[in-house]
């Protein structure tokens, strides 16, 4: 990717929702008199899908029949694809996303995550070579207004054991950096195993994201659809409106599915708004349950997957293709709250590289912003 | 009147259009239709979707004033809106430069897509580097730089159109273009960190 696509990337932000294009209408014209033209559900977008190939041109049509029950299965989903169980955990979730507490003057976030450092390139010398893994704790205050607050800490620590036995030989360094290689170097770039000096800056306005570097504010989050037919059917718009060509159904399903779950894990969408989103994805028929679990911190929970087949053949920005169960996407979820406990994403074989966000707190609150403490 | 469908020159439409909507201002809601949404989407690349929100329209609100002033001979519709809108957005430089500020402060806030997961995966720690790393840089450029750049990273615009957009020589636009780049460029360093990472401690 060089310099312009990432910029594009970088400040990409999607089309206008409907009621800011209706409001400039208005501003030019006045308010709308007889039956004006219907403007386009504009949404933000998921950019899953762009720079797919082995998307069949036969499937060209299939988008007409992605709303479950519109299809060749009249009268509710297929039994071999719908998980009971899926559904049942959701729809609880979606009762008790009802009544989650909406009193406070931070939406707060506090999560960490944790990650192969470079695609597990090992560090070290001679014989003593080792991978580390990157943790990191982040914590989020917005206020209403938009006024946000964030804090980090990060550092790292060899991944195994047996990373850690060659790292000890090795002389159990404390910090590795990045060699000067060009006349003018960009910031420090350090890897430490020390957790380092907590931060927290103000961050201005900012904005809560659901896909590709797509922001929403409260207010905008506020007006999304709360009825799950009708919100669906926007993510779905919404989806269709960034894969621009046809898209198969199943593809086009991951991607709704993906958005949905975005709803859910850390941005303040209303109650009525959570509820909506989980009681989409208890109808989506990609979306199975894999039982009573527990999250890396132990606390329990309940697996929800997003069948990730779809994207088989799919070939990412880096010429990387994806084969069939190469690819896992998982949430945890805490019915008792509706809150998501963990949401992870996982690349090849489990025991290798890991990536997720645990939340560790999620709501409103009125505690101040601070320093992140070390969890 | 005959005109063959998918044939329709849109830039001759649209400034037929402009000139039919200062006799009948209504013509001009297809302008609005057709350019409101990337005008607003380049907007709020640039200034956030809170700002965007009031300052695309007032994009609309400006053209619709001067619409009588438009010259179809100096170039086409689009670069003209395009025009109003980077002046707008140059009266909100400081919100501007702490968006990207922000940006290269966020983590997790950017490049975070189902689709990206995969490169997160791998990635992680690279890509918010570069993150971080590019919008800091995007905040360093000049004015005029970064209004170049960003026309033509945001809204894919031809150097012909950034030049009718900013008034300024065809050549300009080049020079400038190639500065800015030049800058992000030495902004990202060696691209990928884990490529040179001394094996040293205290490197």
């Amino acid at each position: 990717m060089d310099e312009m696509s990432m910029v594009r990337r970088l400040l990409d932000e999607s089309p206008p929702l409907p009621h800011v294009v209706a409001e400039g209408r208005e501003r030019l014209f006045g308010p709308p008199a007889r039956g004006t033209r219907t403007i386009r559900r504009a949404a933000f977008r998921s950019a899953v899908g762009l720079g797919l190939t082995g998307v069949a041109a036969a499937a060209a049509l299939a988008v007409a029949t992605l709303v479950p029950g519109a299809g060749t299965s009249p009268g509710g989903g297929d039994p071999a694809t719908t998980d009971v169980s899926a559904r049942k955990v959701l729809l609880a979730a979606a009762v008790r996303a009802e009544s989650a507490p909406t009193s406070g003057t931070y939406w707060h976030v506090r999560s960490m995550s944790r990650t192969t450092w470079g695609r597990g390139q090992k560090l070290g010398r001679g014989d003593n070579r080792y991978t580390v893994e990157h943790l990191s704790v982040h914590e989020n205050w917005t206020k209403r207004n938009g006024r946000a607050w964030w804090g980090s800490r990060e550092w790292v620590r060899p991944k195994t054991t047996e990373d850690e036995a060659a790292w000890r030989r090795d002389g159990s360094p404390s910090k590795w950096c990045r060699g000067k290689t060009d006349t003018e170097p960009p910031r420090p770039n350090c890897l430490h195993t020390a957790p380092g000096t907590a931060s927290l800056a103000h961050v201005g306005d900012d904005t809560f994201v659901v896909a590709e570097g797509r922001g929403l504010t409260f207010v905008q989050l506020r007006r999304l659809p709360e009825d799950p037919d009708t919100l669906r059917a926007w993510v779905v718009d919404a989806v269709k409106d960034d894969l621009h060509r046809s898209v198969s159904a199943d593809i086009l399903d991951y991607n709704v599915a993906e958005v949905l779950a975005n709803l859910l894990v850390d941005v303040p969408a209303p109650p009525g708004v959570r509820a909506a989103a989980y009681r989409a994805l208890a109808d989506m028929p990609n979306v199975t349950s894999t039982g009573p679990t527990r999250d890396e911190l132990g606390r329990a929970g309940v697996g929800i997957l997003i069948d990730t087949g779809a994207m088989a053949g799919a070939v990412f920005p880096g010429g990387r293709r994806f084969k069939a169960g190469e690819l896992t996407r998982k949430l945890i979820i805490d019915p008792a709250t509706s809150y998501v406990l963990a949401s992870q994403t996982i690349i090849g074989e489990r025991s290798d590289p890991f990536s997720g966000t645990l939340i560790l707190e999620v709501g409103w609150t009125d505690e101040k912003p601070h320093k992140p403490a070390l969890p | 009147m005959t005109r063959t469908p998918g044939a329709v020159d849109d830039r001759l439409d649209d400034a037929r259009v402009l000139a039919r909507s200062v006799r009948e201002p209504d013509q001009f809601a297809a302008i609005y239709d057709r350019y409101f949404g990337e005008v607003y989407r380049y907007m709020a690349g640039r200034l956030g979707r809170d700002v965007a929100d009031d300052l695309a329209a007032e994009t609309f609100l400006v053209a619709f004033r001067k619409r009588d002033r438009f010259d179809p001979a100096r170039g086409s519709v689009r670069p003209w809106l395009y025009g109003i809108a980077t002046t707008l957005v140059g009266q909100h430089r400081r919100k501007e430069t702490r968006r990207y500020r922000a940006l290269a402060r966020a983590r997790r806030r950017v490049l975070d897509s189902a689709e990206s997961h995969a490169d997160r995966v791998a990635d992680a720690v690279t890509a918010e580097r570069l993150v971080r790393q590019l919008a800091a840089a995007l905040a360093d450029l000049g004015h005029g730089d970064r209004d170049v750049l960003l026309l033509v990273a945001i809204s894919e615009m031809s150097h012909q159109e950034v030049a009718l957009a900013l008034d300024i020589p065809y050549g300009t636009v080049g020079s400038r273009l190639n500065r800015a780049r030049r800058k992000l460029r030495r902004a990202l360093g060696g691209i990928d960190p884990t490529l040179n990472l001394e094996e040293a401690s205290n490197g």
